[in-house]
Protein backbone atom coordinates (compact mmCIF):
# COMPACT_ATOMS: atom_id res chain seq x y z
CA UNK A 1 0.00 0.00 0.00
CA UNK A 2 2.69 2.48 -0.86
CA UNK A 3 0.19 4.60 -2.77
CA UNK A 4 -1.91 5.17 0.36
CA UNK A 5 -0.85 8.41 1.98
CA UNK A 6 -3.89 8.99 4.16
CA UNK A 7 -2.53 8.70 7.69
CA UNK A 8 1.03 9.73 6.93
CA UNK A 9 2.68 12.86 8.20
CA UNK A 10 4.95 15.15 6.20
CA UNK A 11 7.10 17.45 8.26
CA UNK A 12 6.74 21.10 7.49
CA UNK A 13 6.28 24.55 8.87
CA UNK A 14 3.41 25.94 6.82
CA UNK A 15 0.44 27.82 8.19
CA UNK A 16 -1.62 24.65 8.00
CA UNK A 17 1.05 22.70 9.89
CA UNK A 18 1.05 25.28 12.64
CA UNK A 19 -2.72 25.53 12.98
CA UNK A 20 -4.31 24.37 16.22
CA UNK A 21 -5.11 20.67 15.65
CA UNK A 22 -8.50 21.23 17.27
CA UNK A 23 -9.26 23.84 14.61
CA UNK A 24 -8.16 21.44 11.89
CA UNK A 25 -10.43 18.68 13.18
CA UNK A 26 -13.38 21.00 13.65
CA UNK A 27 -12.70 22.47 10.23
CA UNK A 28 -12.76 19.03 8.61
CA UNK A 29 -16.06 18.24 10.27
CA UNK A 30 -17.57 21.57 9.24
CA UNK A 31 -16.32 21.01 5.70
CA UNK A 32 -18.10 17.65 5.62
CA UNK A 33 -21.37 19.24 6.79
CA UNK A 34 -21.11 22.10 4.35
CA UNK A 35 -20.66 19.77 1.41
CA UNK A 36 -24.02 18.17 2.12
CA UNK A 37 -25.60 21.42 0.99
CA UNK A 38 -24.52 20.74 -2.56
CA UNK A 39 -27.14 19.07 -4.75
CA UNK A 40 -25.50 19.49 -8.16
CA UNK A 41 -21.89 19.28 -9.35
CA UNK A 42 -21.56 23.02 -9.92
CA UNK A 43 -22.38 23.71 -6.28
CA UNK A 44 -19.25 21.80 -5.27
CA UNK A 45 -17.00 24.31 -7.02
CA UNK A 46 -16.52 26.52 -3.93
CA UNK A 47 -15.62 23.43 -1.88
CA UNK A 48 -13.13 22.32 -4.52
CA UNK A 49 -11.63 25.81 -4.60
CA UNK A 50 -11.31 25.81 -0.83
CA UNK A 51 -9.63 22.38 -0.85
CA UNK A 52 -7.16 23.49 -3.54
CA UNK A 53 -6.40 26.64 -1.60
CA UNK A 54 -5.77 24.74 1.65
CA UNK A 55 -3.63 22.18 -0.09
CA UNK A 56 -1.47 24.83 -1.76
CA UNK A 57 -0.94 26.42 1.64
CA UNK A 58 0.55 23.23 3.06
CA UNK A 59 3.47 23.58 0.58
CA UNK A 60 3.47 19.83 0.10
CA UNK A 61 4.36 18.91 -3.53
CA UNK A 62 1.25 18.23 -5.64
CA UNK A 63 2.93 15.13 -7.04
CA UNK A 64 2.92 13.65 -3.57
CA UNK A 65 -0.82 14.10 -3.23
CA UNK A 66 -1.58 12.80 -6.73
CA UNK A 67 0.40 9.64 -6.07
CA UNK A 68 -1.50 9.10 -2.86
CA UNK A 69 -4.88 9.72 -4.40
CA UNK A 70 -4.68 6.80 -6.83
CA UNK A 71 -6.32 4.43 -4.41
CA UNK A 72 -8.94 6.97 -3.44
CA UNK A 73 -9.68 7.68 -7.10
CA UNK A 74 -10.62 4.05 -7.66
CA UNK A 75 -13.08 4.22 -4.77
CA UNK A 76 -14.50 7.48 -6.06
CA UNK A 77 -15.01 6.13 -9.59
CA UNK A 78 -16.67 3.04 -8.20
CA UNK A 79 -19.02 5.17 -6.12
CA UNK A 80 -19.81 7.34 -9.14
CA UNK A 81 -20.73 4.31 -11.29
CA UNK A 82 -22.77 2.78 -8.51
CA UNK A 83 -24.82 5.90 -7.84
CA UNK A 84 -25.22 6.58 -11.56
CA UNK A 85 -26.63 3.16 -12.29
CA UNK A 86 -28.86 3.02 -9.23
CA UNK A 87 -30.66 6.32 -9.80
CA UNK A 88 -33.44 6.13 -12.36
CA UNK A 89 -34.95 9.56 -12.66
CA UNK A 90 -35.06 12.31 -15.21
CA UNK A 91 -34.57 11.93 -18.93
CA UNK A 92 -32.73 8.98 -20.39
CA UNK A 93 -29.33 10.01 -21.67
CA UNK A 94 -28.16 6.72 -23.06
CA UNK A 95 -30.56 3.90 -23.72
CA UNK A 96 -28.43 0.82 -23.20
CA UNK A 97 -30.54 -2.35 -23.36
CA UNK A 98 -29.92 -3.49 -19.77
CA UNK A 99 -28.63 -0.39 -18.09
CA UNK A 100 -30.31 2.80 -19.18
CA UNK A 101 -28.43 5.85 -17.93
CA UNK A 102 -30.52 8.71 -16.66
CA UNK A 103 -29.66 12.38 -16.37
CA UNK A 104 -30.40 12.41 -12.66
CA UNK A 105 -28.09 9.45 -12.22
CA UNK A 106 -25.09 11.20 -13.72
CA UNK A 107 -25.75 14.27 -11.65
CA UNK A 108 -26.28 12.35 -8.42
CA UNK A 109 -23.23 10.19 -9.04
CA UNK A 110 -21.06 13.22 -9.71
CA UNK A 111 -22.19 14.97 -6.53
CA UNK A 112 -21.57 11.90 -4.40
CA UNK A 113 -18.22 11.17 -5.98
CA UNK A 114 -17.18 14.83 -5.71
CA UNK A 115 -18.09 14.97 -2.06
CA UNK A 116 -16.21 11.81 -1.22
CA UNK A 117 -13.19 12.91 -3.23
CA UNK A 118 -12.99 16.32 -1.59
CA UNK A 119 -13.52 14.87 1.85
CA UNK A 120 -10.72 12.37 1.31
CA UNK A 121 -8.41 15.10 0.05
CA UNK A 122 -9.11 17.20 3.13
CA UNK A 123 -8.71 14.25 5.48
CA UNK A 124 -5.38 13.49 3.80
CA UNK A 125 -4.32 17.12 4.21
CA UNK A 126 -5.20 16.85 7.90
CA UNK A 127 -3.02 13.80 8.52
CA UNK A 128 -0.24 15.07 6.26
CA UNK A 129 0.11 18.19 8.38
CA UNK A 130 -0.68 16.89 11.87
CA UNK A 131 1.30 14.38 13.94
CA UNK A 132 -0.70 11.47 15.39
CA UNK A 133 -0.01 12.65 18.91
CA UNK A 134 -1.40 16.11 18.12
CA UNK A 135 -4.49 14.46 16.70
CA UNK A 136 -5.11 12.27 19.76
CA UNK A 137 -4.50 15.27 22.00
CA UNK A 138 -6.95 17.37 20.02
CA UNK A 139 -9.55 14.60 20.10
CA UNK A 140 -9.18 14.32 23.85
CA UNK A 141 -9.71 18.03 24.32
CA UNK A 142 -12.62 18.25 21.91
CA UNK A 143 -14.39 15.37 23.62
CA UNK A 144 -13.61 16.57 27.11
CA UNK A 145 -17.02 18.20 27.60
CA UNK A 146 -18.54 14.78 26.96
CA UNK A 147 -16.59 13.32 29.87
CA UNK A 148 -19.41 14.34 32.18
CA UNK A 149 -21.76 12.23 30.12
CA UNK A 150 -19.53 9.23 30.73
CA UNK A 151 -17.44 9.35 27.55
CA UNK A 152 -13.94 8.31 28.68
CA UNK A 153 -12.18 10.90 26.51
CA UNK A 154 -8.90 10.89 28.41
CA UNK A 155 -8.68 7.10 28.60
CA UNK A 156 -9.46 6.69 24.91
CA UNK A 157 -6.85 9.25 23.92
CA UNK A 158 -4.23 7.69 26.18
CA UNK A 159 -4.99 4.23 24.80
CA UNK A 160 -4.65 5.56 21.29
CA UNK A 161 -1.35 7.28 22.02
CA UNK A 162 0.05 4.14 23.69
CA UNK A 163 -1.09 2.10 20.69
CA UNK A 164 0.72 4.52 18.37
CA UNK A 165 3.85 4.30 20.47
CA UNK A 166 3.84 0.49 20.46
CA UNK A 167 3.03 -0.17 16.79
CA UNK A 168 6.70 -0.03 15.66
CA UNK A 169 7.79 -2.01 18.72
CA UNK A 170 5.31 -4.77 17.93
CA UNK A 171 6.30 -4.76 14.27
CA UNK A 172 9.93 -5.37 15.12
CA UNK A 173 8.87 -8.02 17.58
CA UNK A 174 6.82 -9.75 14.90
CA UNK A 175 9.82 -9.73 12.60
CA UNK A 176 11.89 -11.34 15.35
CA UNK A 177 9.30 -14.07 15.99
CA UNK A 178 9.01 -14.67 12.26
CA UNK A 179 12.75 -15.18 11.98
CA UNK A 180 12.74 -17.45 15.02
CA UNK A 181 9.97 -19.59 13.51
CA UNK A 182 11.68 -19.61 10.12
CA UNK A 183 14.85 -20.84 11.80
CA UNK A 184 12.77 -23.79 12.98
CA UNK A 185 11.61 -24.50 9.47
CA UNK A 186 8.34 -22.60 9.36
CA UNK A 187 7.39 -21.11 6.04
CA UNK A 188 5.11 -18.14 5.54
CA UNK A 189 5.13 -17.84 1.78
CA UNK A 190 4.45 -21.32 0.37
CA UNK A 191 1.37 -23.42 0.00
CA UNK A 192 -2.31 -22.74 -0.31
CA UNK A 193 -4.05 -19.82 1.33
CA UNK A 194 -5.34 -22.08 4.09
CA UNK A 195 -1.83 -23.27 4.77
CA UNK A 196 -0.48 -19.73 4.84
CA UNK A 197 -3.16 -18.60 7.25
CA UNK A 198 -2.40 -21.58 9.47
CA UNK A 199 1.27 -20.61 9.40
CA UNK A 200 0.33 -17.32 11.03
CA UNK A 201 -0.86 -19.01 14.21
CA UNK A 202 2.64 -19.71 15.59
CA UNK A 203 3.36 -16.07 14.82
CA UNK A 204 0.34 -14.50 16.44
CA UNK A 205 0.20 -16.56 19.61
CA UNK A 206 3.63 -15.50 20.91
CA UNK A 207 2.98 -11.94 19.76
CA UNK A 208 -0.26 -11.73 21.71
CA UNK A 209 1.22 -13.35 24.80
CA UNK A 210 4.12 -10.91 24.66
CA UNK A 211 1.74 -7.99 24.25
CA UNK A 212 -0.11 -8.97 27.39
CA UNK A 213 3.17 -9.15 29.27
CA UNK A 214 4.17 -5.76 27.93
CA UNK A 215 0.82 -4.29 28.91
CA UNK A 216 1.22 -5.54 32.44
CA UNK A 217 4.75 -4.20 32.80
CA UNK A 218 3.74 -0.87 31.28
CA UNK A 219 0.84 -0.60 33.72
CA UNK A 220 3.20 -1.14 36.66
CA UNK A 221 5.66 1.41 35.27
CA UNK A 222 2.86 3.95 34.78
CA UNK A 223 1.64 3.41 38.32
CA UNK A 224 5.17 3.79 39.64
CA UNK A 225 5.34 7.14 37.83
CA UNK A 226 2.28 8.33 39.66
CA UNK A 227 -0.38 7.83 37.01
CA UNK A 228 -3.82 7.88 38.59
CA UNK A 229 -6.27 8.78 35.84
CA UNK A 230 -7.12 12.14 34.37
CA UNK A 231 -7.95 13.89 37.63
CA UNK A 232 -5.46 16.55 38.69
CA UNK A 233 -3.39 15.96 35.57
CA UNK A 234 -1.80 18.79 33.63
CA UNK A 235 -0.63 18.66 30.04
CA UNK A 236 2.84 19.15 28.63
CA UNK A 237 1.56 19.95 25.16
CA UNK A 238 -0.27 23.21 25.16
CA UNK A 239 -2.60 24.18 22.34
CA UNK A 240 -3.11 27.76 21.36
CA UNK A 241 -6.22 28.70 19.46
CA UNK A 242 -5.29 31.82 17.50
CA UNK A 243 -7.51 34.30 15.76
CA UNK A 244 -6.28 32.84 12.47
CA UNK A 245 -7.75 29.46 13.47
CA UNK A 246 -11.14 31.05 13.90
CA UNK A 247 -10.72 32.75 10.55
CA UNK A 248 -10.13 29.41 8.85
CA UNK A 249 -13.35 28.02 10.32
CA UNK A 250 -15.13 31.16 9.19
CA UNK A 251 -13.83 30.56 5.67
CA UNK A 252 -15.34 27.07 5.75
CA UNK A 253 -18.69 28.57 6.70
CA UNK A 254 -18.32 31.11 3.91
CA UNK A 255 -17.65 28.27 1.48
CA UNK A 256 -20.89 26.73 2.76
CA UNK A 257 -22.80 29.93 1.96
CA UNK A 258 -21.38 29.93 -1.56
CA UNK A 259 -22.42 26.30 -1.99
CA UNK A 260 -25.90 27.15 -0.80
CA UNK A 261 -26.12 30.01 -3.27
CA UNK A 262 -25.14 27.72 -6.14
CA UNK A 263 -27.73 25.06 -5.32
CA UNK A 264 -29.92 24.12 -8.21
CA UNK B 1 15.23 16.39 56.52
CA UNK B 2 18.59 15.53 55.02
CA UNK B 3 19.41 13.59 58.16
CA UNK B 4 16.33 11.44 57.88
CA UNK B 5 16.67 7.79 56.93
CA UNK B 6 15.83 7.40 53.25
CA UNK B 7 14.20 4.00 53.50
CA UNK B 8 13.38 2.03 56.59
CA UNK B 9 12.05 -1.50 56.27
CA UNK B 10 10.70 -2.84 59.56
CA UNK B 11 10.12 -6.55 59.96
CA UNK B 12 8.34 -6.89 56.62
CA UNK B 13 6.66 -10.07 55.48
CA UNK B 14 5.17 -10.39 52.01
CA UNK B 15 3.56 -13.14 49.98
CA UNK B 16 1.98 -12.87 46.54
CA UNK B 17 -1.09 -14.92 47.39
CA UNK B 18 -2.80 -16.29 50.44
CA UNK B 19 -1.17 -19.60 51.34
CA UNK B 20 1.76 -19.04 48.98
CA UNK B 21 5.24 -19.20 50.51
CA UNK B 22 6.40 -15.83 51.76
CA UNK B 23 8.78 -13.98 49.49
CA UNK B 24 10.02 -11.77 52.28
CA UNK B 25 9.99 -13.04 55.83
CA UNK B 26 10.60 -10.56 58.60
CA UNK B 27 12.93 -8.38 56.56
CA UNK B 28 14.43 -5.33 58.22
CA UNK B 29 16.90 -2.89 56.78
CA UNK B 30 17.75 0.77 56.60
CA UNK B 31 19.09 2.85 53.78
CA UNK B 32 20.54 6.22 54.75
CA UNK B 33 20.19 9.40 52.76
CA UNK B 34 22.66 9.72 49.89
CA UNK B 35 23.87 6.16 50.19
CA UNK B 36 24.43 3.91 47.18
CA UNK B 37 23.22 0.45 48.08
CA UNK B 38 23.37 -2.60 45.85
CA UNK B 39 20.94 -5.37 46.64
CA UNK B 40 21.82 -8.69 45.14
CA UNK B 41 20.75 -12.31 45.37
CA UNK B 42 19.65 -15.08 43.03
CA UNK B 43 16.26 -15.21 41.30
CA UNK B 44 13.42 -15.47 43.76
CA UNK B 45 15.41 -14.07 46.66
CA UNK B 46 12.83 -11.32 46.99
CA UNK B 47 14.93 -8.40 45.81
CA UNK B 48 12.55 -7.16 43.12
CA UNK B 49 9.63 -7.57 45.49
CA UNK B 50 11.48 -5.34 47.93
CA UNK B 51 11.84 -2.67 45.22
CA UNK B 52 8.11 -2.69 44.58
CA UNK B 53 7.35 -2.49 48.28
CA UNK B 54 9.54 0.60 48.67
CA UNK B 55 7.58 2.43 45.98
CA UNK B 56 4.21 1.38 47.38
CA UNK B 57 3.35 -0.71 44.31
CA UNK B 58 2.95 -3.60 46.74
CA UNK B 59 1.97 -3.37 50.37
CA UNK B 60 3.54 -5.52 53.09
CA UNK B 61 1.49 -8.18 54.82
CA UNK B 62 3.18 -7.49 58.13
CA UNK B 63 5.54 -4.77 59.20
CA UNK B 64 5.87 -1.38 57.58
CA UNK B 65 8.01 0.58 55.20
CA UNK B 66 8.91 4.20 55.78
CA UNK B 67 10.27 6.39 53.01
CA UNK B 68 11.69 9.52 54.63
CA UNK B 69 9.26 8.93 57.43
CA UNK B 70 6.22 8.42 55.16
CA UNK B 71 4.40 5.12 55.47
CA UNK B 72 3.83 3.31 52.18
CA UNK B 73 0.57 1.83 53.46
CA UNK B 74 -1.04 5.26 53.80
CA UNK B 75 -3.09 6.27 50.76
CA UNK B 76 -2.27 9.96 51.28
CA UNK B 77 1.45 9.40 51.57
CA UNK B 78 1.62 7.11 48.55
CA UNK B 79 1.46 10.04 46.12
CA UNK B 80 4.39 11.70 47.88
CA UNK B 81 6.36 8.47 48.06
CA UNK B 82 6.01 7.96 44.33
CA UNK B 83 7.41 11.43 43.77
CA UNK B 84 10.35 10.74 46.06
CA UNK B 85 11.13 7.26 44.79
CA UNK B 86 11.80 6.87 41.09
CA UNK B 87 11.92 3.39 39.66
CA UNK B 88 13.63 2.13 36.54
CA UNK B 89 12.57 -1.34 35.47
CA UNK B 90 14.29 -4.11 33.59
CA UNK B 91 12.76 -3.92 30.13
CA UNK B 92 13.51 -0.60 28.44
CA UNK B 93 10.68 -1.06 25.94
CA UNK B 94 7.93 -1.56 28.46
CA UNK B 95 8.24 1.57 30.52
CA UNK B 96 8.09 4.29 27.89
CA UNK B 97 4.52 5.48 27.62
CA UNK B 98 4.54 8.34 25.13
CA UNK B 99 5.43 8.41 21.42
CA UNK B 100 8.32 10.87 21.76
CA UNK B 101 11.15 11.36 24.24
CA UNK B 102 9.98 14.72 25.55
CA UNK B 103 6.38 13.58 25.98
CA UNK B 104 7.58 10.59 27.95
CA UNK B 105 9.85 12.64 30.18
CA UNK B 106 6.85 14.88 30.87
CA UNK B 107 4.56 11.97 31.76
CA UNK B 108 5.40 11.88 35.48
CA UNK B 109 5.11 15.67 35.73
CA UNK B 110 1.72 15.58 34.02
CA UNK B 111 0.56 13.01 36.55
CA UNK B 112 1.51 15.20 39.48
CA UNK B 113 -0.16 18.25 38.00
CA UNK B 114 2.86 20.49 37.50
CA UNK B 115 1.96 23.67 35.61
CA UNK B 116 2.99 23.71 31.93
CA UNK B 117 5.61 26.48 32.19
CA UNK B 118 7.52 24.74 34.96
CA UNK B 119 7.05 21.45 33.15
CA UNK B 120 8.71 22.73 30.01
CA UNK B 121 11.77 23.88 31.95
CA UNK B 122 12.04 20.68 33.96
CA UNK B 123 11.67 18.47 30.90
CA UNK B 124 14.39 20.37 29.07
CA UNK B 125 16.65 20.21 32.11
CA UNK B 126 16.09 16.47 32.68
CA UNK B 127 16.72 15.62 29.03
CA UNK B 128 19.96 17.55 29.13
CA UNK B 129 21.03 16.04 32.45
CA UNK B 130 20.44 12.55 31.06
CA UNK B 131 22.63 13.36 28.08
CA UNK B 132 19.76 13.12 25.62
CA UNK B 133 19.91 16.65 24.20
CA UNK B 134 18.94 16.64 20.54
CA UNK B 135 16.70 13.60 20.92
CA UNK B 136 13.67 15.50 22.28
CA UNK B 137 11.46 14.53 19.35
CA UNK B 138 12.93 11.08 18.76
CA UNK B 139 10.57 8.12 18.82
CA UNK B 140 11.37 5.40 21.35
CA UNK B 141 11.75 2.63 18.77
CA UNK B 142 14.61 4.54 17.16
CA UNK B 143 16.62 4.65 20.38
CA UNK B 144 19.19 2.19 21.68
CA UNK B 145 18.52 0.21 24.86
CA UNK B 146 20.83 2.45 26.86
CA UNK B 147 19.14 5.56 25.51
CA UNK B 148 15.70 4.17 26.38
CA UNK B 149 16.77 3.50 29.96
CA UNK B 150 18.17 7.01 30.14
CA UNK B 151 14.81 8.32 28.92
CA UNK B 152 13.24 6.40 31.80
CA UNK B 153 15.74 7.96 34.21
CA UNK B 154 15.15 11.43 32.73
CA UNK B 155 11.41 10.97 33.32
CA UNK B 156 12.15 10.24 36.96
CA UNK B 157 14.74 12.98 37.21
CA UNK B 158 12.21 15.58 36.06
CA UNK B 159 10.30 14.87 39.26
CA UNK B 160 13.44 15.63 41.31
CA UNK B 161 13.34 12.42 43.30
CA UNK B 162 15.39 11.72 46.42
CA UNK B 163 15.72 8.02 45.82
CA UNK B 164 16.42 6.17 42.59
CA UNK B 165 15.61 2.46 42.50
CA UNK B 166 17.20 0.57 39.62
CA UNK B 167 15.40 -2.76 39.37
CA UNK B 168 17.82 -4.76 37.21
CA UNK B 169 17.79 -1.73 34.95
CA UNK B 170 20.91 -2.76 33.04
CA UNK B 171 20.32 -6.49 32.69
CA UNK B 172 18.90 -6.22 29.17
CA UNK B 173 21.49 -3.76 27.89
CA UNK B 174 24.70 -4.21 25.94
CA UNK B 175 28.00 -3.22 27.66
CA UNK B 176 27.87 0.32 26.25
CA UNK B 177 24.28 0.81 27.41
CA UNK B 178 25.20 -0.50 30.85
CA UNK B 179 28.02 1.97 31.10
CA UNK B 180 25.82 4.88 30.00
CA UNK B 181 23.14 4.09 32.55
CA UNK B 182 25.53 3.44 35.43
CA UNK B 183 27.55 6.58 34.83
CA UNK B 184 24.35 8.63 34.71
CA UNK B 185 23.25 7.09 38.02
CA UNK B 186 26.70 7.83 39.42
CA UNK B 187 26.46 11.46 38.36
CA UNK B 188 23.04 11.92 39.93
CA UNK B 189 24.30 10.31 43.09
CA UNK B 190 27.19 12.73 43.28
CA UNK B 191 25.72 15.94 41.90
CA UNK B 192 22.07 15.76 42.88
CA UNK B 193 22.60 13.81 46.11
CA UNK B 194 20.22 11.09 45.00
CA UNK B 195 20.11 7.94 47.11
CA UNK B 196 20.60 4.97 44.78
CA UNK B 197 19.23 1.51 45.46
CA UNK B 198 20.43 -0.74 42.71
CA UNK B 199 19.01 -4.22 42.45
CA UNK B 200 21.33 -6.23 40.31
CA UNK B 201 23.00 -9.47 39.33
CA UNK B 202 25.94 -7.67 37.84
CA UNK B 203 28.89 -7.90 40.19
CA UNK B 204 30.73 -5.03 38.54
CA UNK B 205 27.72 -2.90 39.34
CA UNK B 206 27.75 -4.05 42.93
CA UNK B 207 31.33 -2.86 43.25
CA UNK B 208 30.22 0.71 42.48
CA UNK B 209 28.09 0.75 45.61
CA UNK B 210 28.99 2.05 49.04
CA UNK B 211 27.24 -0.88 50.58
CA UNK B 212 25.93 -4.21 49.43
CA UNK B 213 23.11 -6.32 50.76
CA UNK B 214 22.85 -10.00 49.90
CA UNK B 215 19.39 -11.47 50.04
CA UNK B 216 18.51 -15.12 50.16
CA UNK B 217 15.03 -16.57 50.57
CA UNK B 218 13.52 -13.33 51.75
CA UNK B 219 16.06 -12.43 54.42
CA UNK B 220 19.28 -10.43 54.47
CA UNK B 221 22.26 -12.76 54.70
CA UNK B 222 25.03 -10.22 54.36
CA UNK B 223 25.23 -6.46 54.64
CA UNK B 224 28.39 -4.42 54.43
CA UNK B 225 31.02 -2.88 52.20
CA UNK B 226 31.30 -4.76 48.90
CA UNK B 227 35.01 -5.43 49.57
CA UNK B 228 34.19 -7.10 52.85
CA UNK B 229 31.15 -9.04 51.70
CA UNK B 230 32.87 -10.41 48.61
CA UNK B 231 35.50 -12.02 50.80
CA UNK B 232 32.84 -14.14 52.54
CA UNK B 233 32.87 -16.92 50.02
CA UNK B 234 30.55 -19.11 52.07
CA UNK B 235 27.76 -16.57 52.22
CA UNK B 236 28.08 -15.83 48.54
CA UNK B 237 27.92 -19.53 47.68
CA UNK B 238 24.79 -20.00 49.72
CA UNK B 239 23.17 -17.01 47.98
CA UNK B 240 24.18 -18.47 44.62
CA UNK B 241 26.59 -15.65 43.83
CA UNK B 242 30.07 -15.72 42.46
CA UNK B 243 32.95 -13.58 43.63
CA UNK B 244 33.85 -10.88 41.16
CA UNK B 245 36.82 -11.54 38.94
CA UNK B 246 39.13 -9.11 40.75
CA UNK B 247 38.46 -10.73 44.13
CA UNK B 248 39.05 -14.21 42.74
CA UNK B 249 42.24 -13.03 41.08
CA UNK B 250 43.50 -11.52 44.32
CA UNK B 251 42.84 -14.72 46.23
CA UNK B 252 44.49 -16.84 43.59
CA UNK B 253 47.52 -14.55 43.65
CA UNK B 254 47.62 -14.61 47.45
CA UNK B 255 47.84 -18.39 47.28
CA UNK B 256 50.93 -17.92 45.14
CA UNK B 257 52.22 -15.43 47.68
CA UNK B 258 51.68 -12.36 45.55
CA UNK B 259 50.12 -9.68 47.70
CA UNK B 260 47.62 -7.28 46.20
CA UNK B 261 46.23 -4.54 48.45
CA UNK B 262 42.75 -5.38 49.66
CA UNK B 263 41.19 -2.16 48.49
CA UNK B 264 41.94 -3.02 44.88
CA UNK B 265 38.46 -4.29 44.11
CA UNK B 266 37.40 -2.40 41.03
CA UNK B 267 38.87 -3.36 37.70
CA UNK B 268 40.75 -0.10 37.43
CA UNK B 269 42.31 -0.37 40.90
CA UNK B 270 43.25 -3.96 40.19
CA UNK B 271 44.99 -3.08 36.96
CA UNK B 272 47.00 -0.30 38.59
CA UNK B 273 47.90 -2.58 41.52
CA UNK B 274 49.15 -5.20 39.06
CA UNK B 275 51.17 -2.58 37.17
CA UNK B 276 52.78 -1.39 40.37
CA UNK B 277 53.63 -5.00 41.15
CA UNK B 278 55.46 -5.28 37.89
CA UNK B 279 57.48 -2.18 38.62
CA UNK B 280 58.72 -3.69 41.88
CA UNK B 281 60.03 -6.90 40.36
Amino acid sequence: MRSMILGQYVQGDSFIHRMDPRAKLTGLFLFLLVMFLANRPAALIPAAAFACFVFLMTRIPVRYLLKGLKFIAIMVIFLFLFRMLMTREGTVLLDLPWLPIYEEGVRDGAVFAGRLFLLMVMATVLTLTTTPIELTDALERLFKPLQRLGVPAHELALTMSIALRFIPTLFSEMEKIMKAQMARGASFSDGSIVKRIKALIPLLVPLIIQSFRRAEELAVAMEARGYAGSEGRTRFRQMVWRASDTRVLFTVVLTGICIFALRG
Amino acid sequence: MAEETAVQVNNVTYRYAEGAPSVLSGLSLKVEQNEWVAITGHNGSGKSTLARLINGLLLPEHGDILVQGLNSASEDDKVHIRRKVGMVFQNPDNQIVAPTVQDDVAFGLENTGVDPQTMEKRVAWAIKAAGLAGLEHAEPHNLSGGQKQRVAIAGILALKPDILVLDEATSMLDPLGKKEVMSLAGRLHKEENVTVISITHDLEEVLRADRMIVMNQGVVTADGKPDDVFREKEILDRAGLEQPFSVRLREELARREVVIPENAVSEKAMVSALCRLKHKT
